[in-house]
Order: C-alpha cells, then structure tokens, then sequence
C-alpha cells in the first residue's frame, strides 16, 4: 500500500526535477550553498512535486487506463481509490508549501505551488487534452524547480536562473515528443491530442529539430550571465552538437525515438552537472 | 574568456532566433485541419514559447558580464 502511494508521486520524475534543483542552488551561491539549505528545500520540493503528479494521476486516471504505458499505475489497477490519491495530493502539496515557508523562504514556497497549481490547472485540466501545445506551454512546471533551487538561496530570481528554467523549458518538448512517438497509438486511443498523434511523426521530427535548435541556444545564453566558466562552455558546447546530431539522427531513426528520449535525460543531468562543478571548483 | 563569452552570446542568439522562426513557421504552415482549438488560442500557445525565448536573449544580452 505504502509502495502505491510512493507510485502516485512519480519518483522518476521527481529525481530529474531535484537534479536541476541543486545546481541551481550552487550557481546562486556561487558555491555550496549550505547542506542544510539544500536538504530543506530538496525534501519542499519533493513534497510539492510529489502532490502535483498525484493529483495529475488522480485527474488523467482514464486516460492512464487506456495506455499501455500507464495502465499498471495505481488508479487504473484500483489499488488507491481516487478520494484517497486527491487528498493524498492536496496534504503533499500543501505540506511542500508548509515546509518550504518554515525552513526556506517564502519565494522558494510559492514558486513551488505556483508549479503544482500551474501543473495541475493549466496543464493537466487545460491544455492536456485540449491542445497539441499541450506539453510545450504545460512544460514549464517542471521548469520552476530550478527557480525555487535559485530563489532558496537568494530570495530573488537573476537572469542567470531564467536561463535554468528555459532550458529545461525547452528541452521538456523534444524530450517528451520522443516519448510520445513511441506511444504514439496509446494517445490516439486515449485522445490526447500530443503532437505525433495531431501532425504525424515526420512533423514532429521536424519540431524536435527546432526547439532541440532553440535549447541549444539557451543553454549558451547561461555563458555570458558570467555564472558559468569554462568546464560549463565546453560541456554545453559537445552537448548542444550531441542535441543537434541526435535531433538529425531521428529524422531517418524515428522507430527509435525511445533511445532518444532516454538520451534527452542523460542530456539534461549531464548538463546541469556540469553547472554543479563548475560552480563548486 | 570574455572573448568567448561574447562568442557564445552571438551563437546562442542566432540559435535561438534561427529555432523560433523555424517553430513559427512549422506551427503556422500546418493545415487547418489540424487546429483543435480557437485560431487566437493557437496563436498565443504557438508564439509564446519563442518570444519568451527571444526576450531572454534580450535580457542576457544587456545583463551579461
């Protein structure tokens, strides 16, 4: 039952949100930025993404139970009811916002809501099965963990932290796309309008390619704030040619489009790594 | 380093320029039929992520060191 509950929140998705978290949090401080600082607004930030994702599985349960990829989650396979999962969700997310408030700041609280409520609201009641821009606009919520990793250390938001949340801004919608070609048939049946399903897989290569070309450009952005030095260039530098390279690749590979979705991922952690050590050395 | 900064401040706004255009131009290209919502709706949702991104560069770029 516990191992339900735990299934509810995503933990994959919350690792990847917490890696973008902490060297944000580095780069604000321009060092380590205190282990207890981190701890506190890492377990904040796990509360108010775990509430998010919950009450997105508690909102999407019909959909997660026409999808191959979903249909084991724990609404679909009635292990939770869905009463129980949305006030599970709720006490996450107002336990996120109590936490943060208490041991971080108040910035660091409502950036984190504004993510949960932005996730929920926008994104899954709005625009999931409304619209095939649904994953590029419904994306920033897993952007602003990076702003309240940036906001926890110096209660405000720099240019430098707005260059953190595009990133992963725009790296969320080749990402996902990917994703989203290889479950391609799940949506339609479940009619969610995602980008391959709407336009075609060609098309969606093609957008792939151009938001993998505005990543890469944002990722650069990061360089001339001055936040960054020479172990973060060099990385973004083979990095953004592995995006574009990988991006070109696809076109003729499309039946792979997994490997390119789990490439996307060491993309990202490689690239916010890069930030830690070059902030921390 | 700074040159390379100024390197890398040029190429990230050619990139970023180069990308929005190419996502406009994919997304207003597109035939009608594929529209699921208001053509106003479709707008916004298509434009914002691009200039949002436009306006970043514009604020890195008198920002930066």
């Amino acid at each position: 039952m516990v191992r339900a509950y735990v299934e509810l929140t995503k933990p994959r998705i919350i690792e990847l949100l917490l890696t973008t978290t902490v060297p944000a949090m580095i780069l604000a401080a321009g060092g380590w930025p205190g282990t207890w600082l981190v701890t506190a607004t890492l377990i904040g930030g796990t509360l108010s993404a775990g509430g998010a994702n919950t009450i997105n599985q508690v909102i999407d349960a019909d959909i997660d139970r026409v999808m191959r990829r979903t249909r084991s989650r724990p609404l679909p396979t009635d292990r939770i009811s869905p009463r129980n999962a949305l006030l599970f969700g709720a006490a996450l997310g107002v336990a996120g916002f109590g936490w943060l408030l208490v041991t971080v700041n108040v910035p660091a609280a409502i950036l984190a809501t504004l993510a949960l409520l932005f996730y929920v609201f926008i994104y899954t009641l709005l625009l999931k099965r409304s619209s095939a821009q649904n994953i590029v606009i419904g994306g920033a919520a897993g952007a602003v963990p990076a702003l309240v990793g940036w906001a926890a250390v110096t209660e405000g938001l720099d240019p430098a932290a707005w260059v953190l949340f595009a990133i992963i801004f725009f790296w969320t919608p080749p990402h996902f796309w990917a994703l989203s070609i290889r479950y391609r048939d799940d949506y339609a049946a479940a009619d969610v309008p995602m980008l391959p399903v709407v336009v075609g897989t060609a098309r969606t290569l093609d957008h792939i390619l151009a938001y993998g070309v505005v990543l890469v450009g944002v990722s650069f952005l990061l360089i001339p704030t001055g936040v960054v030095g020479l172990p973060y260039t060099i990385t973004a530098a083979v990095l953004g040619a592995a995006v574009i390279g990988a991006s070109l690749w696809l076109r003729s590979h499309a039946e792979q489009a997994i490997r390119y979705f789990l490439a996307s991922n060491v993309y990202l952690a490689a690239l916010f790594a890069a930030m830690a050590v070059d902030g921390l050395f | 380093m700074d040159g390379l900064r100024d390197a890398f401040m040029i190429a990230a706004a050619v990139l970023v320029a180069g990308g929005a255009v190419a996502v406009v131009v994919l997304e207003f290209g597109s035939s009608a039929e594929r529209r699921l919502g208001s053509r106003l709706r479709d707008a916004v949702e298509v434009l914002l992520p691009p200039l949002l991104a436009l306006a970043l560069v514009w604020v890195v770029w008198f920002d930066r060191v």
